[in-house]
């Protein structure tokens, strides 16, 4: 069964009561809420995920709960809890949604140390994955969801869940964040109704999210292969354009925009030099998605074989 | 300047990894967990103190440096020897 074939009164029944427990790629959760707005956004964002009926393990427990005390009457607000323990500040009630997909977020990259997690976003075809690697801002969960929107399968748009022992990319298929100017982009590139709700006035703008494709999340299973590592830059006056990027340079980049590269230690290390050696590594500077999205097609069609190091202990 | 008479080392137990490409090698240390971007010629000194504790000379000497080129290199390598050091990538020997 997935979260889509609840009607919105079960859903929100379930997630008041028990607890609403689902799959999404290699974590189990458990939400707990009394938030009436999240309801119908989860049963869009996240209705092709599978519910999980009697899980054996929970990976997160979380819970979205109304802020108590006075403040409530004029200026509500939403907590986030993990574990039973609140995260961060709260959010205003309306931001509930993305105060979801943050705090899941920051549970992911608190806790999944089994996996390498890289600070990118990562779509594939044929198995192959591309790995778009950049500091805020430099336009990699735009162009994520502009390959997404153009059939590219979405592994996810902030972490690469990269697996030390095999190399291999496991999917995590969320709600793909865009934020400002990216959601007219994004909503310009399809007629189809791919995204959700705009939350203005939030912490990083005005934010909505682009519904992760059913073929993406039923793929929850399939790890891919990196293939190719870009490091995107909008630039404007800058037609699209990829230069290759050394190895030594992708290596201490992709380890710097690790979250918890220290704690994987040298297997960290190692994993990230295999990846870079069996990717081609670019920078990629861009002025038009639409351009930028045929650039990077035009590189999938094509085989470039890096020179793996030389050495290694 | 460091004295002549201090010698260096890598610990045994300092179990570096490395991957070098051309005449560059990324280092991670397990101990601080960081990663250093050095040059090959610094890997062949890191490689020497790995053998036991040397003194700045007798490193120079080991690496194949005449009595001229020791002299030009000194500083270099009293620079080098220094950043190793408060990198945490090799120790003074005797503390």
């Amino acid at each position: 069964m997935k979260i889509g074939d609840h009607s919105l009164e079960q859903l929100d029944g379930q997630l008041r009561e028990a607890g609403l427990c689902w799959r999404t790629g290699p974590f189990i959760l458990r939400l707990k809420a009394d938030i009436p707005q999240l309801t119908p956004w989860l049963h869009t964002m996240y209705g092709e995920h599978p519910v999980v009926t009697e899980p054996e393990i929970i990976d997160f427990h979380l819970q979205m709960r109304r802020g108590r005390g006075l403040r409530r009457w004029w200026r509500p607000q939403v907590h986030f809890l993990l574990d039973g323990n609140i995260l961060f500040a709260p959010f205003p009630l309306d931001h509930a949604p993305p105060l979801f997909e943050w705090g899941l977020n920051l549970c992911i990259a608190g806790r999944a140390n089994h996996f390498l997690l890289l600070h990118t976003a990562v779509v594939a075809k044929g198995g192959r994955a591309m790995l778009l690697s950049g500091v805020p801002g430099s336009g990699k969960s735009t162009l994520c969801a502009a390959l997404v929107v153009k059939g590219w399968r979405l592994l996810s748009d902030e972490f690469s869940l990269v697996h030390p022992d095999n190399g291999m990319v496991y999917p995590l298929a969320r709600p793909a964040a865009l934020k400002n100017q990216s959601i007219d982009l994004i909503r310009n590139l399809t007629t189809e109704n791919l995204i959700g709700p705009a939350f203005p006035n939030t912490r990083k703008g005005t934010v909505a999210h682009l519904k992760p494709p059913a073929a993406s999340v039923q793929a929850h299973e399939q790890p891919a292969q990196p293939a190719w590592v870009i490091c995107p830059q909008y630039r404007p006056d800058r037609p699209a354009h990829l230069t290759p990027l050394a190895p030594d340079h992708a290596l201490l980049r992709l380890g710097a925009n690790a979250f918890n590269y220290e704690t994987r230690g040298a297997s960290g290390f190692h994993a990230i030099a295999a990846l870079v050696n069996r990717c081609s590594v670019h920078h990629f500077f861009h002025d038009n998605l639409e351009e930028a999205v045929v650039a990077l097609e035009s590189l999938s069609t094509r085989d470039i074989q890096p020179s793996p190091s030389e050495t290694s202990s | 300047m460091l004295p002549d008479t201090e010698r260096w080392f890598v610990p045994p137990d300092l179990q570096l990894h490395w991957h070098c490409y051309g005449e560059t090698c990324l280092v991670f240390n397990p101990r601080s967990g960081r990663t250093h971007r050095l040059e090959q010629w610094v890997m062949d000194l890191l490689e020497a103190l790995r053998q036991g504790p040397v003194s700045l000379s007798a490193l120079m000497e080991h690496l194949g440096l005449s009595q001229e080129e020791r002299e030009g290199a000194r500083e270099k390598f009293n620079r080098t020897i220094w950043e190793l050091d408060r990198l945490g990538l090799i120790f003074p020997a005797g503390l």
